[in-house]
């Protein structure tokens, strides 16, 4: 993200972005990229959350 | 309590966010061990803009809906969501809670924004969304609310049916996007300085601190 402010704080806290706030929560020792996204008739939304989850195992926090 | 000019904070948020109203009580906490005052102005931010009024069913049941998570593990992620509420001392209630879409909502926080009353309502509303299990996407149950907060339910009513805050939603939805906001809660402290996320409370109370001390007068040389 680029703001013209400067950054202060954890960059890891946890927020909301988009509607995916929940989904890519480390649960349990579990990180988003162990949980199985199964097939959705939203495929899109499905889409959205692998991705999600692929950049959280990147080091991406939400 | 400070002579000082109040540090100004403004905030973006959504009503539906958990990590909003949990950032919120740890900002709050960073705020009343602060020697000065500050000054929060609440922006609307809507994550899910294209989220139905209506949805039947529960958060765990909305996730495995539409991100395909299975249910079980949304309700452990959600069991998890509530813990980490609880240790800031606030009860979320999940299978109580509507999901719905929020922009109404955001109107009525502009509509006691012009009251005098936004901060009260802000969080009358995530309380209500949160804890509570009310439907913040009925007009009806948001007047009820405003009634609440000692506002005109008549007029709140008839403000959110014109849709006379709709433009001051959308302008605070322009600047988080000029500002390259993408996620909440943001903070931003004086224009200057930006922190993202449910930050724990010494981190908000470092950046008072620092801003408090670029404000401070400096010393004009030695005597």
């Amino acid at each position: 993200m680029s703001t013209p402010f400067t950054m202060l704080g954890d960059a890891d806290a946890m927020a909301c972005e988009g509607d995916s706030c929940l989904v890519p929560l480390p649960l349990n020792g579990v990180t988003a990229g162990d949980v199985d996204i199964e097939p959705t008739h939203d495929e899109a939304a499905a889409a959205s959350a692998r991705a999600v989850a692929a950049a959280l195992d990147e080091g991406a926090a939400l | 309590m400070s002579s000082a000019a109040p540090i100004k904070v403004d905030i973006w948020s959504d009503i539906a966010c958990p990590w909003c109203f949990i950032g919120k009580r740890k900002f709050e906490k960073a705020v009343d061990a602060f020697d000065g005052d500050v000054e929060v102005e609440y922006h609307s931010f809507e994550l899910s803009p294209d989220t139905p009024v209506d949805f039947e069913g529960n958060e765990a049941e909305f996730l495995a809906v539409h991100k395909g998570i299975p249910t079980d593990r949304a309700q452990g992620m959600l069991d998890n969501v509530r813990g980490i509420a609880a240790s800031v001392g606030l009860a979320y209630d999940f299978e109580a809670m509507h999901h719905t879409n929020t922009v109404k909502a955001h109107e009525l926080i502009h509509f006691a924004k012009s009251k005098g009353m936004q901060v009260d309502m802000k969080e009358r509303l995530l309380q209500a969304y949160f804890e509570d299990g009310r439907h913040l996407g009925r007009l009806d149950v948001l007047a009820d609310v405003a009634a609440e907060a000692g506002l005109d339910r008549a007029e709140a009513l008839a403000a959110l049916e014109s849709g006379e805050f709709l433009p001051s939603v959308r302008a605070d939805q322009e600047q988080a996007r000029a500002f390259g906001i993408n996620g909440v809660p943001f903070f931003v402290f004086e224009g200057k300085y930006g922190v993202s996320g449910a930050q724990d409370p010494a981190t908000f109370a470092n950046v008072l601190e620092t801003v408090a001390a670029e404000a401070a007068p400096q010393p004009t040389g030695a005597e």
